[in-house]
């Protein structure tokens, strides 16, 4: 029973999903709003375009892959592939990829529509800007596969859809919350400044802590004098800085895990240049090592399970 | 004799329960293979381990030939089909649907032969009808149709009647005789309805506690449950002697126990053995129906 077969085989059922359709229909309606309403609200667009990414990669993915492959995989209909000589890792990999492809579409319908609406209506040209979309779409693909494999461990191991459709949920703000918590424990400087302002005269007192205290303190300090003022300029170690080992596994996790690549995506601002193509590269790469990596471990655990 | 399957001192332990203990099997080819055994005795963990479900402990089996270890098994299972206690249909397709997408995972090059399979198990007029709202029998049928795509000559049947009405069950016997007859498909059935496996089968495995307890086939079972009167006497040489002079069919047991296969009338018996020098201890009647067959073999275990 090859792959070809059972790809064929995933790709009719997934044609003939609703939860699907529903769903691209819901990813095409949000992705025209979005341009349509906050066009003249660069705040609330973006808060709405992260709540909107939210969605198209935090909410669809779970629901879809519990479901479209915990028929399968949970619910054991497996059974009828595997008594006829389907063997167990091409099963897996064929929803694998079948997943991987509703969410691309899903996102790509989202970000298409959106586009659609900007040529549309206007409000920028879009052709300046449209490499780095395609860069980016064409990142997003490996992205998807890395996001679904990481989904798919669930209902791998688990009997029950319902329990996979759960905790598939729950994986992802957990896996969100880590990611944007690694993110910003990443971006904290080593080293922070702070400058000290105290007036010539010593008519003004800006500063809780004497001059000569911050002098004592701080011998390596710039001191800077203006007409009114002297400034000294500190600089001290951030204590929030996370170093060595720690922040050797933070940047291993957050270059790898999908959240993480979402937000390295190019930006339609971004100078579509040598270095983008190679950071575009680069990302996409990352996410075929963490897709083929929890591919693998789904596959193991796929194996190893008692099918009832 | 040739065997679709085999099976070599299969285990299976879930924990520190024992599923399967050395179970050793052999499946006739053409046979109607019944598979006898109470709740709990292994038949569906059997059923699984061969339709490639569940890995054994230890142990291993063959199909046409094909050793469980070998990475051909997978093209030995291209000649199964199998239906693993529920059938395993998509509820939110339709019957033909359902077969369309068991014809794509087979490779077939078209949908050419659904109608017929459905009309053979008799589901032609479900129309676009969703499985979900199928009865149970439909479903049981479904799933038989399944296992049919792709034409096998080795159908597994784990269960197939549980939960249909009396008709159901009638249609489905009626379905498996048709396969084996007509296509020549070698079938395995599990089942604990022993009524209608007894009209069924050519063959049987009786299964306890996780072992074959005996494996024979109709005629053999035929004649271990033959009506007969086991009459016990002094002399059986002497008995031999009486029964040949009266025609009549006997098979002897031992020194003091034989097996008499026709209506006797005691008084001239008695007398004739009298004549012999033999006196007769005790006459019994004996007809074992399949069921008694089977409750006199797992009883003591």
């Amino acid at each position: 029973m090859s792959l070809r077969n059972l790809l064929n085989a995933d790709f009719a059922r997934l044609v003939r999903s609703r939860l699907f359709w529903i769903s691209l229909a819901a990813s095409a309606a949000l992705g025209m709003s979005i341009e349509l309403d906050f066009k003249d609200d660069p705040v609330s667009l973006i808060l709405i375009s992260v709540l909107l990414l939210i969605y198209v990669f935090g909410v669809f993915p779970p629901l879809f892959c519990a479901i479209f492959a915990g028929k399968d995989l949970s619910d054991g209909l497996a059974k009828n592939r595997i008594a006829v000589g389907a063997k167990r890792h091409n099963i897996y990999i064929s929803l694998t990829a079948v997943c991987s492809a509703a969410l691309y579409l899903n996102y790509a319908v989202f970000e298409l529509t959106g586009m659609l609406c900007i040529a549309i209506t206007e409000k920028m040209a879009p052709i300046p800007t449209m490499p780095n979309y395609l860069l980016s779409m064409a990142c997003v693909v490996f992205i998807c596969f890395s996001l679904t494999a990481i989904l798919m461990l669930p209902v791998a191991a688990l009997r029950r859809k319902t329990a996979a459709v759960a905790i598939c949920i729950m994986i992802m703000p957990v896996l969100l919350v880590c990611e944007m918590s690694m993110f910003f424990k990443l971006s904290k400087p080593e080293f922070e400044t702070h400058i000290y302002e105290y007036s010539c005269d010593g008519s003004e007192q800006k500063e809780l802590i004497p001059l000569e205290k911050v002098l004592e303190m701080y011998p390596d300090a710039e001191v800077k004098k203006t007409e009114d003022w002297i400034d000294v300029t500190v600089t001290y170690p951030n204590e929030e800085y996370i170093g060595g080992a720690r922040r050797a596994i933070y940047g291993f996790a957050e270059k790898f895990l999908p959240f993480g690549q979402i937000i390295k995506l190019p930006r339609a601002d971004d100078p579509a240049d040598a270095k983008l193509l190679k950071n575009v590269l680069s990302l996409a790469a990352r996410s075929a090592c963490t897709a083929a990596f929890f591919t693998a471990v789904g596959v193991l655990l796929f194996k190893r399970k008692n099918i009832n | 004799m040739d065997y679709v399957m085999t099976v070599n001192s299969l285990y299976k332990s879930y924990g520190n329960f024992k599923a399967l203990c050395g179970l050793d099997m052999r499946v006739p080819k053409g046979a109607i293979y019944g598979l006898i055994g109470k709740n709990g005795a292994g038949k569906t963990t059997l059923i699984r381990i061969i339709c490639g479900l569940q890995n054994p402990t230890l142990g291993c089996y063959t199909l046409y030939g094909i050793g469980s270890h070998s990475s051909k098994i997978v093209k030995a299972r291209r000649r199964m089909g199998a239906v693993v206690e529920t059938p395993s249909i998509y509820l939110d397709m339709s019957a033909e649907e359902n077969l369309k997408e068991q014809y794509r995972v087979l490779g077939m090059p078209s949908f050419e032969g659904i109608n017929e399979l459905l009309t053979l198990v008799g589901l032609e007029n479900t129309g676009k009808k969703k499985a979900k709202n199928f009865s149970l029998g439909m479903r049981q049928r479904l799933g038989i149709a399944i296992a049919l795509c792709g034409s096998p000559d080795f159908l597994v049947l784990d269960e197939p009647v549980n939960g249909l009405d009396p008709q159901g069950i009638v249609e489905i016997r009626e379905l498996i005789l048709r396969l084996n007859r007509e296509k020549n498909i070698t079938v395995l059935i599990s089942s604990h309805i022993l009524s209608e496996l007894s009209k069924l089968a050519t063959h049987y495995g009786f299964i306890d506690g996780g072992r074959m307890v005996k494996e024979l086939s109709a005629e053999e079972l035929d004649a271990a449950c033959r009506k007969c009167m086991r009459i016990e006497v002094t002399n059986a040489p002497a008995l031999a002697r009486v029964l040949d002079g009266m025609g009549i069919e006997y098979k002897i047991l031992s020194d003091t126990e034989a097996d008499v296969f026709a209506k006797l009338n005691i008084t001239s018996l008695t007398n004739a053995l009298s004549a012999e020098g033999c006196e007769l201890v005790s006459v019994q009647e004996r007809d074992e129906s399949l069921e008694s067959y089977y409750i006199n073999l797992v009883g003591g275990n």
